[in-house]
């Protein structure tokens, strides 16, 4: 009894003095800015803080030139990066990130979609094909066909401008190869394919962009991130979206080499994949959760939206095939947009 | 004929007014245009808008991030047009009263930042300041700010500096004036307005950059353009256009003092 | 002349020194580590220009540049030109109400008035309904997002950068001149394009040339109203680094450009007939 007494005032007496170290710690979490970001510090940051005493400073927006700089002179400003999942492996494999502590970390219910040795995912999403239900006066469009099919689906289409994991996977897709064959890439075909499309197609860069396209009409199609479509659907406008074939892209978090507030950071990356942060990202942005454990504490009525209602329909983009082949592509993918 | 308002003919004179009200309507659309649909109810920015809100203003104004981004670049704006104006009012006297070699080439050195294009300035700063990890301070905000403000309040105080007549100043030195005295007493009070320009230039210059500021920026330091690009990129909101108008005003604001400063020159 | 004279030239230096320190350190030497950074990432040589001018998609990017470069300066010229001799002719209240115009869009934040064009020009935006309603056109024109969004958007921002010089240009000259040549029998043609245009002529080449050097390194109007094949070097830069994080290719390609805007910036130069720095009253 006694001993147990001792050894509470001793777990007191650390734990109040362990706080008072916190309190003067932070760390510098950085995303893409937005209302993605606005979630990522409602759902994880300020619990966060609120638990450990650790201060989360938002920066943004991610600038991976920013990031190398950052590593190759030694003055690293950034602790925990939201990154696309190809350039989690890049980066890795270039020697830009720390190794995270998975003994910090618990990876044991992380869809092993979702976490490397160098990081761990933020959230992931799809992107599925959406059409503004003005603009379709045929049956409403099934799959990724329907984007080549000019004629029954008049008007332009919406698909994501950088040399990144999705257009030419979803050409291919509708080329008639089948999911398991993807990988690897057969660029020619996909491009021909592309080709077909070409003069119709109008480039966005970003998510607000790709919502101005859809919702105004000035696309009567294209192919989006769900999150973007659900906000629009929630605000009641008439968009439409299809499932079928959605292909699932995430973001990771990684640590930059040399990160200043490491061990912060890794508690960080704790909390943001467990099942409530996973949850609660969720319930913000219709993007799935990468812990499997998250669903059970989801809202019924929101998993009509998410992606991982739907993984019947689920094609993975490869991302270590990006990772490794990313900057080859990215010139050919150069090349054939400025032809 | 072709410049006296009287003597054109209708026809040309006709067609000239009209183009020239249409170019005027081109140059002010967006203007008001970004104004009205701050006021619009549609997030979508459907135009013109279902309903007129204040909302995006109270968004706006609730954001502390908003609000602390402008007094970010208030900050920056006000160091970087003060140590512009200070670098560049004695060069501009030493390069118009000097009479050594080379004086052409050192203002073509000084203009320079005006044309070398911002994206290859940002960049190369960027990596100087990191090596240095100055990145994300005050200072390389101001610094790089400065880079780019000057040769606008170089030429400001030049061109003002270049239409005083040495003469008067040499006069008050002939009649027993020290130089400096006569310089603050004499030369001064007449280059006032190309000096209060270069500030004003200086400011604005610093006020509306972009491409070097995302470069510099910090978690702990971002400027209001800054905040308006990562936001534009990310978000179509109308919180946007409030940032905007307020933006619009201020311009306003700055031109309305400079005329001010000018009518007053004008008076003496 | 006393005093003038014995004004010692260590003076001049004094005043000149923290400018020249600051430039050269701030400015001058980031530059200079870009175009070393060209020269040895990743290793050393000269393989990052080699690369570039091997690629296609460089000179694409180029030419792209110096087309929309040569569209913008044009249409800048176009627009200025007729606003700047209306200016001149107008009573003077009219005229400086329309300078305040340029002078207020010329001082309007850049991003505001490129986010609204943005909105402006979109196929549901204001200008293509206005069209529709009136009947001009049934389909929505596409301005943005490609070719046409950038020259807009870009040629809005650079008419204040014609009209300023060619205004002050203009009111510069004496109407007698032009009445002269009038009386003379010259016709209202000949007396615009043998006269009045060639008086013009300083004006409009120094504004020209401006725009068009400034045009070159315009990152945020294109990236913002442009579409992808309509790249420009800038933008490629950026690609560079935030994508391929290719420092040395990117500094290569900024090293070009570079080179490409002193020698236009020179050229301008050579244009402005008298001497920027001189003293109009004279010594």
């Amino acid at each position: 009894m006694r001993s147990n007494l001792k050894n509470l005032a001793i777990a007191a007496l650390c734990s109040t003095s362990i706080a008072n170290v916190y309190a003067q710690e932070s760390i510098n979490f950085v995303s893409w800015g937005g209302s993605t970001q606005d979630a990522q510090t409602e759902a994880w940051a300020l619990p966060f803080t609120g638990k450990t005493g650790i201060k989360v400073i938002q920066d943004g927006p991610t600038d991976y030139g920013k990031l190398k700089a950052m590593v190759e002179s030694g003055n690293v400003q950034w602790d925990i990066v939201d990154v696309e999942a190809d350039f989690a492996y890049r980066a890795a494999a270039e020697g830009l990130l720390e190794p995270l502590d998975f003994s910090v970390i618990d990876k044991s219910n992380i869809d092993p979609r979702f976490v490397s040795d160098y990081g761990i995912g933020s959230f992931y999403f799809s992107f599925i094909l959406a059409y503004n239900k003005n603009k379709i006066s045929s049956e409403e469009p099934q799959d990724w066909n329907a984007l080549f099919d000019t004629k029954t689906y008049p008007g332009k289409r919406a698909l994501y401008k950088w040399p990144s994991p999705g257009v030419l996977e979803l050409a291919l897709l509708a080329d008639g190869v089948s999911a398991t064959n993807l990988y690897p890439l057969d660029l020619d075909r996909a491009f021909k394919k592309l080709d077909t499309i070409k003069k119709d197609i109008v480039w966005w860069g970003g998510g607000a962009q790709s919502q101005q396209l859809i919702a105004s009409g000035e696309v009567s199609m294209g192919q989006f991130w769900n999150g973007r479509i659900f906000s629009l659907q929630a605000d009641g406008l008439p968009i439409g979206n299809s499932w079928k074939q959605n292909l699932v892209m995430s973001d990771f978090l990684v640590v930059p080499k040399g990160a200043k507030n490491k061990e912060a950071a890794m508690k960080f990356l704790a909390y943001s994949s467990s099942p409530q942060g996973q949850a609660d990202f969720a319930t913000i942005t219709a993007y799935s959760p990468i812990n499997t454990k998250s669903e059970a504490l989801l809202d019924k009525g929101l998993s009509a939206y998410l992606p991982t209602n739907y993984t019947a329909d689920q094609v993975s983009l490869n991302y270590q095939y990006w990772a490794k082949n990313g900057p080859q592509i990215a010139q050919r993918w150069n090349n054939w947009l400025l032809q | 004929m072709l410049l006296s308002h009287g003597s054109l003919g209708w026809k040309l004179k006709s067609s000239l007014y009209v183009i020239t009200g249409v170019i005027a309507a081109f140059l002010a659309l967006p203007i008001f245009f970004i104004m009205a649909l701050s006021f619009g109810s549609s997030q979508w920015l459907v135009f013109p808008p279902p309903s007129w809100t204040l909302k995006w203003y109270e968004r706006f104004f609730d954001n502390p991030q908003w609000i602390e981004s402008a007094w970010t670049s208030l900050q920056v704006a006000s160091l970087t047009s003060i140590i512009a104006t200070l670098l560049a009012i004695p060069a501009s006297f030493a390069l118009v009263r000097g009479k050594f070699r080379g004086r052409d080439y050192l203002y073509t050195f000084f203009t320079l930042p005006m044309v070398v294009p911002v994206v290859i300035i940002a960049v190369a700063v960027y990596g100087t300041f990191l090596n240095l990890g100055l990145t994300g301070t005050l200072f390389a905000f101001v610094t790089s700010h400065v880079i780019i403000a000057l040769p606008f309040a170089i030429i400001s105080i030049i061109n003002s500096l270049r239409l005083f007549d040495k003469s008067i100043e040499d006069a008050a030195v002939i009649c027993g004036a020290h130089r400096i005295q006569a310089i603050l007493k004499v030369t001064f009070p007449v280059i006032k307005p190309g000096v209060i320009s270069a500030a004003l230039f200086s400011f604005l210059v610093s006020w509306d950059e972009v491409v070097i500021s995302v470069m510099m920026a910090s978690p702990n330091l971002q400027t209001l353009p800054v905040k308006m690009w990562s936001t534009l990129r990310q978000d179509l909101t109308p919180v946007i256009a409030v940032a905007s108008t307020l933006l619009i005003l201020l311009s306003l604001f700055i031109m309305i003092i400079a005329s001010f400063v000018r009518k007053q020159s004008n008076h003496r | 002349m006393l005093i003038i004279s014995s004004r010692k030239k260590w003076n001049n230096i004094t005043l000149l020194f923290p400018i020249i320190l600051f430039l050269f350190l701030f400015f001058l030497m980031p530059l200079a580590s870009l175009l070393l950074r060209s020269l040895t990432e990743p290793t050393f040589g000269l393989q990052n220009y080699a690369q570039l001018l091997a690629t296609s998609t460089y000179m694409q990017v180029l030419f792209n540049t110096f087309l929309v470069g040569t569209l913008v300066t044009v249409i800048s010229l176009l627009i200025g030109f007729p606003l700047s001799w209306c200016i001149t002719l107008m009573p003077k209240g009219w005229g400086r109400f329309l300078i305040s115009i340029i002078l207020l869009s010329m001082w309007t934040s850049l991003l505001a008035r490129t986010y609204s064009w943005l909105v402006l020009l979109q196929s549901s935006g204001i200008i293509n309904k206005t069209l529709m309603a009136i009947g001009i056109i049934d389909q929505p024109l596409e301005m943005v997002h490609n070719l046409t969004g950038v020259i807009i958007g870009m040629s809005y921002i650079m008419v204040p950068f014609i009209v300023l010089p060619l205004q002050a240009c203009m009111s510069a000259i004496d109407p007698m001149v032009l009445q002269a040549a009038s009386i003379c029998g010259a016709s209202a043609r000949t007396v615009f394009f043998r006269v009045f245009l060639p008086l013009c002529k300083p004006g409009l080449f120094s504004g020209a040339l401006m725009v068009f050097v400034m045009s070159l390194g315009y990152y945020v109007t294109p990236a913002l109203l442009g579409g992808v094949s309509d790249m420009m070097l800038p933008e490629f830069i950026v690609q560079q680094i935030q994508n391929f994080l290719n420092w040395g290719m990117a500094s290569a390609s900024a090293v070009f450009l570079i080179l490409i805007t002193l020698v236009l910036f020179y050229l301008y130069l050579k244009v402005q007939t008298d001497s920027p720095v001189s003293s109009n009253t004279g010594a």
